[in-house]
C-alpha cells in the first residue's frame, strides 16, 4: 500500500500525535536479586546496591482496546567498576519486555493491572584493556622514534542474548487524569545460558548467573493521555 | 504538484492557527481547547493540544481567579474513566486470570524449591 516505508512510519506517528490517542510513557525503577558468580577464579568485581539489584528504565504503552494496553519496557542493570586486576570494566544487562496488559478501575483513580510479557534480553561486558602492539612500535621506529613501546588501550565487548518471560500484577493510582504512580510485583523467567556469549564473532563462555526465576518489584511514574 | 499541495496545506494551517492564537490572546478562557475539553472531556485533546490547553488554563485561572472549572473538568474525566473501565470487557478478564495463575504458580514454585 505504501511504497515508501518512511511515509508509512510518518503516517503512523502522525496518527498517534494528532488524534486522540491513549498513549502513555513512564519512567520506572525496579528491584530484583540476581546472583552472579564472583569467585577467586574470575576477574568480576563484586557488585552491590544500585549496580547489582536496581533496574532503572522506561516504558511506553498504547491502549488499543477498552481495558487493554500493549507496550514496551526497557530496564537496565549497570555496573561500572574495575576488574580485580585493575582494568576498567562495565557490565550492562538490558531487559526488553513486549508487554500485553489488561486493567480495570476498582475505584476512582485506583487501577488494577495484569501483564504478561515475552522478553528479549541482552548482556554486554566491556573491558578497556591496555596492551603493547608491536605493529605500532615498528611503525614509530620507522620515523626514528626512540621512546620505546607505548601502551595502547583496546576497548571491546562480549555480548549475549537470551529469551525470557515476565508476568506482573500492578496497582496504579492516578494523581491527575494524566499522571499516575504504578507499583507492580512480578516474576521474570530468564533462559540465560553462560555458554552463549560472543566475543569478536567467536562463541565464548561468560559468567554464571542465577536469574532463571527472579521475583521483581517496580515503581513507575506514568504520564499519559 | 506535490510541493504546491504541501505548501497550501502548511499555509492554511498557519493562517488558521494565527486566527485562533489572536482569540486566545484576547481572552484565554474562550480558548477552543478549553471549550473542547469542557464539551468532550480531557481525552478529546490530542498530545499536541494538551500543553496549549494547560497553558490556557493557567492564564484563564489568573483572569477569573478561580480553578474550580478546571478541577471539575478533571474530576469529570476521572469519573468518566472509572465508568468506562470499572469492569473488564471481553477477553481481558481471561487474560487477567491467566496472569494471576501464572504468577501464583511461579511464586509457589519458588517457595517450594527453597
Amino acid at each position: 500500500m505504501f511504497q515508501n516505508r518512511y511515509l508509512f512510519i510518518f503516517s503512523f506517528f502522525a496518527g498517534i500525535l494528532f488524534s486522540q490517542p491513549k498513549f502513555s510513557i513512564g519512567m520506572d525503577v525496579g528491584y530484583y536479586k540476581p546472583a552472579m558468580s564472583v569467585s577467586s577464579e574470575n576477574q568480576l568485581p563484586q557488585a552491590s546496591g544500585f549496580s547489582a539489584d536496581v533496574l532503572p528504565g522506561y516504558s511506553m504503552f498504547y491502549q488499543f482496546f477498552p481495558g487493554a494496553r500493549v507496550g514496551f519496557s526497557h530496564s537496565f542493570s549497570i555496573h561500572i567498576d574495575q576488574t580485580k586486576s585493575g582494568t576498567p570494566f562495565s557490565r550492562i544487562f538490558s531487559y526488553r519486555m513486549f508487554i500485553l496488559e489488561t486493567f480495570f478501575l476498582a475505584r476512582e483513580r485506583l487501577e488494577w493491572n495484569f501483564s504478561l510479557a515475552p522478553t528479549w534480553n541482552k548482556g554486554s561486558i566491556y573491558l578497556d584493556a591496555k596492551g603493547n602492539f608491536t605493529e605500532w612500535d615498528i611503525f614509530l621506529t620507522g620515523f626514528n622514534d626512540t621512546q620505546g613501546s607505548i601502551s595502547v588501550i583496546s576497548s571491546d565487548k562480549m555480548t549475549t542474548y537470551w529469551f525470557g518471560f515476565a508476568s506482573f500484577i500492578g496497582l496504579r493510582y492516578y494523581i491527575r487524569s494524566w499522571c499516575a504512580i504504578d507499583i507492580k510485583t512480578g516474576f521474570m523467567n530468564n533462559y540465560y545460558d553462560n555458554k552463549n556469549w560472543k566475543f569478536q564473532g567467536e562463541k565464548v563462555v561468560g559468567p554464571e548467573m542465577t536469574i532463571s526465576g527472579e521475583p521483581i518489584i517496580t515503581v513507575k511514574v506514568i504520564f499519559g493521555w | 504538484m506535490k510541493v504546491i499541495i504541501v505548501v497550501v496545506f502548511i499555509l492554511f494551517s498557519v493562517t488558521n492557527a494565527k486566527q485562533t492564537e489572536n482569540e486566545r490572546k484576547e481572552n484565554p478562557c474562550k480558548s477552543t481547547y478549553i471549550k473542547k475539553a469542557r464539551e468532550g472531556g480531557l481525552r478529546s485533546l490530542s498530545i499536541f493540544e494538551m500543553p496549549v490547553y494547560y497553558n490556557d488554563v493557567r492564564r484563564c485561572e489568573d483572569v477569573i481567579e478561580s480553578n474550580k472549572l478546571f478541577v471539575d473538568i478533571e474530576q469529570e474525566q476521572i469519573t468518566e474513566d472509572f465508568t468506562q473501565s470499572k469492569q473488564m470487557r471481553s477477553w481481558t478478564s481471561t487474560f487477567a486470570y491467566c496472569t494471576i495463575i501464572i504468577l501464583t504458580s511461579l511464586y509457589m514454585d519458588l517457595l517450594i524449591s527453597k
